[in-house]
């Protein structure tokens, strides 16, 4: 890869200055799958920018597209997928690269830690050589040993006890927050500048959620990435992200720095998903605001707000026409006709 | 699996395909086999009527081996002068005949055997799935030599032996799938509603659990057809001189070096004849598996 | 997590205990006890089989014109006359101490001819299952790297073709091609290896392809299936590709080691249907095997070797199944390193 020499001056610590140029651009992305008769819009003009050693929460329920926009990002979407748009890593355009291009940047530039850490590792294989593979596959001349050694080096890294011991057992000897370390670990492995976590905490109980949403962000620290958290828990957007990506029905909603975001919500789907989260400031037991309808359909394109069915600040505008997403203040962007005022959210 | 059949949407306005179109180009992996096995089984039993073949059994002593396209023998004659055609379509009849009614037995004995074992669980039930576990994975082919053979050759033992040992496939399946329909909300509503269990194994239990075995029998019809002709050309199963696929190809073998067409010809109509029973089984169980 | 670790730091238990708690050992031992009732079972079934059918046996073997003395006196000689569960008896102790009979036709002792033959039959097994099994893998490999693909969707219909033809005719085919119209291996015969190797493999060739390409067509599409479901479906499969491996090294270092578990399991379901086609194929090439042997005595009505040459396939066939299941534990992390049980 020479083309990231011009981006990243060395491995390892940040450069500061290196911060003006983000690690990954996305620019109109967008995901249709097809099969057979069946047409789904899963993402339509995803539009997104991380710097380096910045973290960007993309927030959304299920369905909203955040997972199927993530794997486009590293590529792994089946041949259904149809991307269009602009996908730069490291300045690099990296849509559209034929797959063998693409998969040695996989793993190597970007990393990706899925949900369940009991199913995503691979359960006949030990873990050293799991993690070893990664090394393997982008660094040629290490040998087998040498790569089983930076795993051990790896696992303690992640703070797995007894790494010497743990790198010859199976994932079934371990638990649920011991695997999600070890694909942390594997993820690693190459030292990549991007690292996506999608809902990497939410198969794990709360404490060891916890523990790894911390042992990841000292990691990011430590190894200078930047991270794309993809999370339905608002929580956890607000207290690792900097910067935050609310996406419903395949769109980006609302986009913003994360004091920002929450200080001053402007798209009331956002404001719905606050409401949702339930509060000690709240009387016990009241009612949580929920908009009873539909879910929206994705099998055609958007010609009206997908969230109008539900909104309630809904207008005959909203139904007309799909609102795009723009900044309409300094580094905050909401696709909406009628946000919510400044002084009902400030509280 | 639900007893409610997914409703068929009516296609969109704007298409200009019919609705019978558009099934015929989504389902063509169903329906051009399942057309070319209706044509064979058709041939088998209503072309003799309308072909005008000669009798299967008629030697025509002054007519023997004759080759492909020979006049008034399409398919040529065998060692003995008799029309090919003829005994390849009656023993079509035959295979097909012994594969139903073996199938029928299977399925029926089969079927209850494991509907009650799967509904009535425990010790009933841990006994006849073991025997089924053991029964899968014997060694039936030898065992259905030696009962055939005890038997002694007859159309009928042909289909009792082979209807036996189609048993235990069968129960299997039909344990496995009651088991499912068990835990279902209106199975546990009809048993607290004061059903006899028998009322619930006939009237809940049985119509859910019949359109898989069907689905499994059309697979099972190809595989007894195989085991019928693999008898018959061990000399245990359908007697001469009646004609049957396997006993045509085992005379074929006997003039192998001299007149290979003996052997091709019956051996190919069996195969194709499987073949299209295999495709038609594997498509309808595919649309089983997706609803 | 951690203290469960530690305490493998605390005094070990003696070596035969720890022998005893191994879970490979422990296994095999249960799959050990649970193959006696089985074979039990299955040789109960096979023995009711053959005694409980319908027609006086003796006086189908010694055919119309004999007299009622012989007629009793072969019944006894058979042991006819003792109820069955005395005869199921008898035969059970006996054939626990290795002896299954005597031939009613020349007098030789079962076990012996059993014996005498026995390897023909089990070389002819392994010999196929070992081409069936690395064929399938190889087939449904390249398959499931383009489902769909031309080479997909020949082998597909190769695989098809295969699962619909009759053992025997595929073996009277690979005759009339390679022997009789080529001329390139015999017909029939068999060649000890002893006598001369190449002359063996000559008359194993064509046996050996009859008798493993219906089952390769069995396991290649039932593991071209596997390979395609789990790799749209597992996960791990995701994190592999997230790696940077390419398709190959997904397909083959994940996605097979994961699927061959299902393999196996398929391997001990067809030995059944595998050891009824020896019958066939070493009658049709003329190998001296017990498949062969079984078709003569059926012929003669060999009672005892009936029985005997049967009752040995049976636990041929439990056996094998006993060693899919030990080959499982043994290649299964998940039992081999089991920490708790």
């Amino acid at each position: 890869m020479t083309t990231r020499t011009t981006v990243v001056a060395s491995e390892g610590a940040p450069d500061p200055m290196a911060t003006t140029a983000p690690v990954l651009e996305v620019e109109h992305l967008r995901v249709v799958f097809r099969q057979g008769e069946k047409t789904t819009y899963a993402v339509n003009d995803v539009s997104l920018s991380v710097p380096l050693g910045r973290t960007l929460a993309v927030i959304g329920e299920s369905g909203s597209g955040k997972s199927v926009m993530s794997r486009a990002l590293m590529g792994l979407l089946p041949t259904t997928a149809t991307i269009t748009g602009s996908v730069r890593l490291l300045g690099q355009e990296i849509l559209g690269l034929p797959e063998n291009d693409l998969r040695q940047r996989r793993g190597k530039d970007m990393a990706m830690i899925f949900q369940d850490p009991t199913r995503s590792l691979n359960p006949t294989m030990k873990i050293g050589t799991q993690i070893a593979e990664n090394i393997r596959i982008h660094e040629k001349d290490v040998s087998r040993k040498e790569a089983i050694a930076r795993a051990v080096e790896l696992l303690r890294v992640v703070r797995v006890p007894a790494p010497d011991r743990r790198v010859e057992e199976y994932p079934h000897q371990l638990s649920g927050g011991m695997r999600q370390r070890v694909m942390i670990a594997i993820a690693l492995a190459c030292q990549p500048k991007l690292l996506i976590a999608d809902e990497a905490t939410t198969a794990l109980d709360v404490t060891t959620q916890a523990q790894v949403m911390d042992l990841l962000l000292d990691l990011q620290q430590q190894f200078g990435m930047s991270m794309i958290l993809i999370s339905h828990d608002m929580g956890i957007a607000a207290t690792y992200a900097d910067d935050v990506a609310v996406m419903y029905a395949g769109d980006v909603v609302e986009r913003a720095p994360v004091t920002e975001l929450f200080g001053h919500v402007r798209m009331p789907y956002t404001r719905m998903l606050l409401d949702a989260v339930p509060r000690l400031d709240r009387p016990a037991h009241a009612l949580i605001p929920v908009t009873a309808a539909r879910p929206p359909d994705l099998s055609k394109a958007a010609t009206s707000c997908r969230f109008a069915a539900r909104c309630p600040r809904v207008q005959d505008d909203c139904l007309q026409t799909h609102p795009p997403l723009e900044e309409h203040e300094d580094k905050h962007a909401w696709a909406c006709f009628h946000p919510i005022p400044l002084e009902r959210t400030s509280a | 699996m639900t007893a409610v059949p997914e409703l068929v949407l009516a296609p969109t306005a704007t298409r200009r395909p019919s609705a019978f179109g558009t099934w015929l180009r989504l389902n063509r992996d169903l329906w051009i086999p399942g057309v070319l096995l209706a044509l064979v089984i058709l041939a088998c039993f209503l072309g003799p009527l309308v072909l005008h073949v000669t009798d299967p059994l008629a030697q025509d002593l002054e007519s023997v081996n004759l080759p492909l396209f020979s006049p008034s023998y399409p398919l040529g004659t065998d060692d003995l002068g008799r029309d090919t055609l003829s005994r390849l379509l009656y023993g079509g009849r035959t295979s097909i005949e012994i594969a139903l009614a073996a199938n029928v037995l299977g399925l029926f004995f089969g079927g209850v055997i494991g509907i009650i074992s799967g509904y009535r669980g425990g010790l009933t039930d841990t006994l006849i799935a073991r025997g089924i576990d053991v029964l899968v994975a014997f060694p039936s082919l030898v065992l259905l030599l030696v009962v055939a053979s005890y038997l002694g050759p007859s159309e009928l033992n042909v289909i009792l032996a082979i209807g036996f040992f189609s048993i235990p496939a069968y129960a299997r399946l039909a344990r496995a799938a009651t088991m499912r329909l068990r835990g279902l909300t209106y199975v546990t509503a009809a048993q607290l509603g004061g059903q006899k269990d028998t009322v619930v194994m006939t009237r809940h239990i049985f119509p859910n659990v019949l359109p898989q075995l069907l689905t499994y029998s059309i697979l099972h019809i190809g595989i007894v057809i195989v085991i019928e002709a693999s008898l018959s050309f061990l000399g245990v199963g359908v007697p001469p001189p009646t004609p049957s696929w396997g006993t045509m190809i085992s005379n074929g073998q006997l003039y192998l070096t001299t007149n290979p067409l003996l052997l091709l010809v019956p051996s190919a109509a069996l195969v194709i004849t499987v073949l299209l029973f295999n495709t038609v089984g594997d498509a309808v169980r595919e649309r089983w598996a997706k609803s | 997590m951690a203290t469960a670790y530690l305490n493998t730091t605390a005094p070990r238990p003696n070596v035969f205990v720890a022998f005893v708690r191994h879970p490979v050992v422990r296994v095999i031992g249960i799959r050990l006890l649970q193959a006696i009732p089985i074979l039990l079972i299955a040789t109960f079934i096979t023995f009711a089989l053959l005694n409980l059918l319908p027609g006086s046996t003796a006086s189908a073997l010694l055919g119309d014109g004999a007299s009622a003395e012989q007629i009793k006196a072969l019944e006894i000689k058979l042991h006819l006359d003792q109820p069955f569960w005395e005869r199921y008896w008898t035969w059970l102790t006996a054939a626990f101490t290795g002896n299954l009979g005597e031939s009613l036709v020349n007098q030789q002792s079962v076990t012996a001819v059993v014996l005498d033959r026995l390897h023909v039959s089990l070389s002819l097994i392994f010999l196929s299952i070992t081409l069936a099994v690395s064929g399938a893998i190889v087939f449904a490999t390249v398959s499931a790297k383009k489902p769909g693909g031309v080479i997909d969707r020949i082998f597909t219909f190769i695989s098809s073709l295969g699962q619909s033809i009759p053992t025997f005719v595929f073996s009277l085919v690979m005759v009339l091609v390679f022997s009789v119209t080529l001329s390139l291996l015999p017909a029939i015969g068999y060649v000890p290896f002893s006598d001369s190797p190449i002359g063996w493999a000559q008359s194993m060739i064509l046996p050996v392809l009859s008798m493993s390409f219906p089952i390769w067509a069995i396991f290649c599409r039932m593991l071209r299936a596997d390979l395609i479901d789990q790799a749209s479906s597992e996960d791990y499969v995701q994190t592999a590709r997230a790696k940077g491996a390419g398709g190959w090294a997904v397909l083959i270092r994940h996605i097979l080691r994961n699927s061959i578990f299902g393999l196996i399991t398929l391997v001990g379901l067809q030995m059944g249907s595998l050891i009824g086609n020896t019958a066939i194929v070493e009658s049709i090439f003329g190998l001296p095997g017990i498949g062969r042997e079984l078709l003569n005595a059926i012929h003669f009505k060999d009672i005892p070797m009936v029985c005997g040459i049967v009752v040995v396939m049976v636990i041929i066939t439990v056996l094998a199944n006993l060693a899919v299941d030990l080959l499982y534990a043994v290649l299964d992390p998940r039992i081999r390193h089991d920490s708790r049980s």
